[in-house]
C-alpha cells in the first residue's frame, strides 16, 4: 500500500448505471457484510458511522442492526448518490438514519460514535492508514472499527488457456483500478493499515464469491462492473468499447465458463474488525 | 504448478496416500481444523438447503465433525450416516457422537465408492475428501446414485493452485510452508486444485453448475488459533515430508512453528493465510 499523494479518481465513475450496480453489489456481497458486522459486534442501541455509504446498502444494513434505538449516520463525497440512498431508506422505513455530503476526514462529526464501518471505501483513500486514524478519534472508548475491502491479488493466478475473455477482464479491470490510483490489494493490507493507525490489531477474514448457475447474479454484475469502469478503461486506452462490447459481457463470460468448466471468481473482500481499549 | 486443463483433475490411477497420515495425533487436528473450517461449512450447509428432517450422506467422516453438526441441523426427525475409510477414526466418531448423546448418527468403516445403501439420501456432503481419490469425476458419479430425485450435492475442498498469488518477499517463511505442502500433496497423488475442480467435476456427471465460494481462514493477531492450527497440520505432514525428502525435521522445527509464524506476520504486516477453500452445492435435475 503505497501513499498517494491524492485520493483515487472513484474508478467505478458515478453514473446511474453505477448506482444500480452497487445496490446489485450487495445482493451477492450482503451475506458477507451481515455476518462480518454480527462478528464485529454490532449491536441493538449502537450509533455507527458508515463512511462511503454510497446507495447506502451498508447503512440500510447497520440500521436494521442497530435498530429503532440506534441511529447510523452514513457520510459519502457524492451528493447526488445520498439522494438514492435516502430515498431507499424512506422506502425501507427506516427512520434512523442520516446522510451527509462530505469527506468524512474533514466534516465535522461527533466523537461519540460506538462504530465506524465502511465497505470498498479505504482503497478509494490516499492513505488508508491516516484516515483509520482520523477516523477512530470520532469514537468511544471501546469502540469498534470494522472494514471490508477488495483484495485483487488472487486474480494473477487465475489466468488461463482456456479463458481468454476472463483474461482480458482481470486485465483491464485490475489495470484501470490501478491508474486510478486505487490499492488493489486493500484486503490483504487492512492489517497493516489498522497497525499503522495505532489501533488494535484487527481480525480478518477472506471470501469470494464464484460461479456459476445459469441464474447466478454474479454474471450481470461483472458486466455492471464493466459499464461502470468503461469510461475510464477508454479514458487511460486500455481497451476500446468495442473490444470490451459490454452489452453482451454476462452472455459471453457465462458462455465461457460453461465451456471452460472453469468457475469466475468475484473480487475476494477482506474484512478486518477490531475494538478500541474501553 | 499451474496445470493446463486437459490435465486438471486429471484421473490418477490410485487414491492419494491420506497424505497427514492416519495417527492419533493426526484425528486431534481433524477436530481443531473443524474449530476454523466449521463456519464455512455451516454456511455451506444453510445454502445448500439441508434442514431438519433430511437424511444425509457424509462422505469421509474422519474424526466425524461435519456428521455432528449436521446431526444438528435435521434434528432428531433427520438421520445422518458418516462413512470413512479408517476404521480406526470411525471408532473415535462414533465415541464423540455417544459422548454428546446423538441418536441420529451412524457411522460405517468403507469406501462410499464401493458400499450399497438401502434407502436413498436427501443430501450428499463431503469436506476435504474428493482431492484424496482417484478420479473425483467417476467417484461423484457413483456417489450421486445414493440421492433422492432434487438430492443436494455439496462439498468443501481446498484449493492450493491460487498459493502463488499470496506469496510476496517479506513473508519468506508463508512462502516455504506453501512450496512444501504443495510438494508433499503433489507427491502423495492428492488433486491440488480440487476446490476448483469442484465446478468441472459437478458439471461432467450432468448436474448443474454449482454455486461457489472461496474461503481462507485468515488471521495475524498474536492470539489467533490458525497458527497453532498451522502447527498441527505440519505435525501431521512430517513423516511423508521426509519420506518423500522434501525437507528435514530440523528444517520444519514444528517446535517452533507458531511462534516463526507469528513473529513474521508482526514484523512483515501482512497476514497468514490457512489452506484456501471452496465450497460449492448444486441439486440433481429432478
Amino acid at each position: 500500500m503505497s501513499n498517494q499523494s491524492r485520493d483515487a479518481e472513484y474508478t467505478m465513475g458515478r453514473s446511474e448505471s453505477e448506482t444500480d450496480r452497487l445496490i446489485e453489489q450487495s445482493v451477492l456481497y450482503d451475506d458477507v457484510t451481515r455476518r462480518f458486522l454480527l462478528r464485529s459486534g454490532i449491536a441493538k442501541g449502537m450509533k455507527v458511522l458508515d463512511v462511503g455509504s454510497g446507495a447506502g446498502d451498508v447503512a440500510l444494513t447497520l440500521a436494521e442492526f442497530v435498530g429503532s434505538e440506534g441511529t447510523v449516520v452514513g457520510v459519502d463525497m457524492n451528493a447526488e448518490i445520498l439522494e438514492t440512498a435516502r430515498e431507499r431508506a424512506k422506502a425501507a422505513g427506516a427512520t434512523n438514519i442520516e446522510f451527509i455530503a462530505g469527506d468524512t476526514r474533514t466534516l465535522e462529526l461527533p466523537n461519540d460514535f460506538d462504530a465506524i464501518v465502511g465497505r470498498l471505501v479505504l482503497m478509494y483513500m490516499s492513505d488508508p492508514a491516516d484516515a483509520l486514524k482520523h477516523l477512530a478519534s470520532h469514537l468511544k472508548p471501546g469502540g469498534i472499527v470494522a472494514f471490508q475491502e477488495v483484495d485483487f491479488s488472487p486474480y494473477s493466478v487465475a489466468v488461463h488457456a482456456d479463458t481468454p475473455l476472463i483474461n482480458d477482464l482481470i486485465k483491464w479491470g485490475r489495470t484501470v483500478f490501478e491508474r486510478s490510483g486505487a490499492h488493489v490489494e486493500m484486503g490483504m493490507e487492512l492489517y497493516k493499515a489498522f497497525v499503522d493507525a495505532g489501533l488494535p490489531e484487527p481480525s480478518l477474514h477472506f471470501e469470494a464469491p464464484m460461479g456459476g448457475p445459469e441464474n447466478w447474479p454474479g454474471f450481470a454484475y461483472l458486466e455492471n462492473s464493466f459499464r461502470s469502469i468503461l469510461p475510464l478503461i477508454e479514458a487511460y486506452e486500455i481497451a476500446t468499447a468495442k473490444e470490451v462490447d459490454v452489452d453482451t459481457l454476462a452472455e459471453r463470460i457465462q458462455a465461457e465458463v460453461a465451456a471452460s468448466k472453469r468457475p469466475i471468481m468475484l473480487p475476494p473482500h477482506v474484512t478486518g474488525h477490531a475494538t478500541l481499549p474501553s | 504448478m499451474t496445470k493446463n486443463s486437459s490435465d486438471s483433475l486429471h484421473p490418477i490411477h490410485r487414491d492419494a496416500n491420506y497424505t497427514l497420515e492416519r495417527t492419533p495425533h493426526e484425528t486431534k487436528r481433524l477436530i481443531e481444523q473443524s474449530k476454523i473450517y466449521g463456519e464455512s461449512t455451516r454456511l455451506l450447509c444453510e445454502w445448500a438447503g439441508i434442514h431438519k428432517g433430511m437424511r444425509v450422506l457424509d462422505i469421509g467422516s474422519g474424526a466425524g465433525d461435519v456428521s455432528l453438526m449436521i446431526a444438528e441441523i435435521v434434528g432428531n426427525s433427520g438421520h445422518i450416516v458418516g462413512v470413512d475409510v479408517n476404521p480406526a477414526i470411525i471408532e473415535t466418531a462414533r465415541q464423540r457422537a455417544a459422548n454428546v448423546g446423538l441418536k441420529n448418527v451412524e457411522f460405517i468403516a468403507g469406501d462410499a465408492r464401493t458400499l450399497d445403501f438401502e434407502d436413498k439420501f436427501d443430501a450428499l456432503v463431503g469436506r476435504f475428501v474428493l482431492m484424496y481419490m482417484a478420479d473425483p469425476v467417476v467417484a461423484l458419479k457413483k456417489l450421486i446414485t445414493h440421492l433422492k430425485p432434487d438430492g443436494i450435492v455439496a462439498f468443501q475442498e481446498p484449493e492450493y493452485t491460487l498459493y502463488p498469488a499470496i506469496s510476496h518477499p517479506s513473508t519468506p517463511l508463508m512462502s516455504q510452508l506453501y512450496d512444501w505442502i504443495l510438494d508433499v500433496f503433489q507427491h502423495s497423488g492428492a488433486h491440488l486444485d480440487m476446490g476448483i475442480g469442484l465446478y468441472r467435476a459437478f458439471v461432467e456427471i450432468g448436474l448443474p453448475p454449482p454455486e461457489m465460494h472461496l474461503h481462507a481462514p485468515i488471521g495475524a493477531e498474536g492470539n489467533w488459533s490458525g497458527y497453532r492450527y498451522m502447527v498441527t497440520i505440519f505435525q501431521s505432514l512430517l513423516p511423508l515430508i521426509e519420506k518423500y525428502e522434501i525437507a528435514t525435521a530440523e528444517e520444519v522445527d514444528v517446535d517452533t512453528l507458531a511462534e516463526r509464524l507469528r513473529n513474521e506476520v508482526f514484523l512483515s504486516k501482512r497476514p497468514f493465510f490457512l489452506p484456501l477453500h471452496v465450497t460449492a452445492y448444486t441439486r440433481l435435475r429432478s
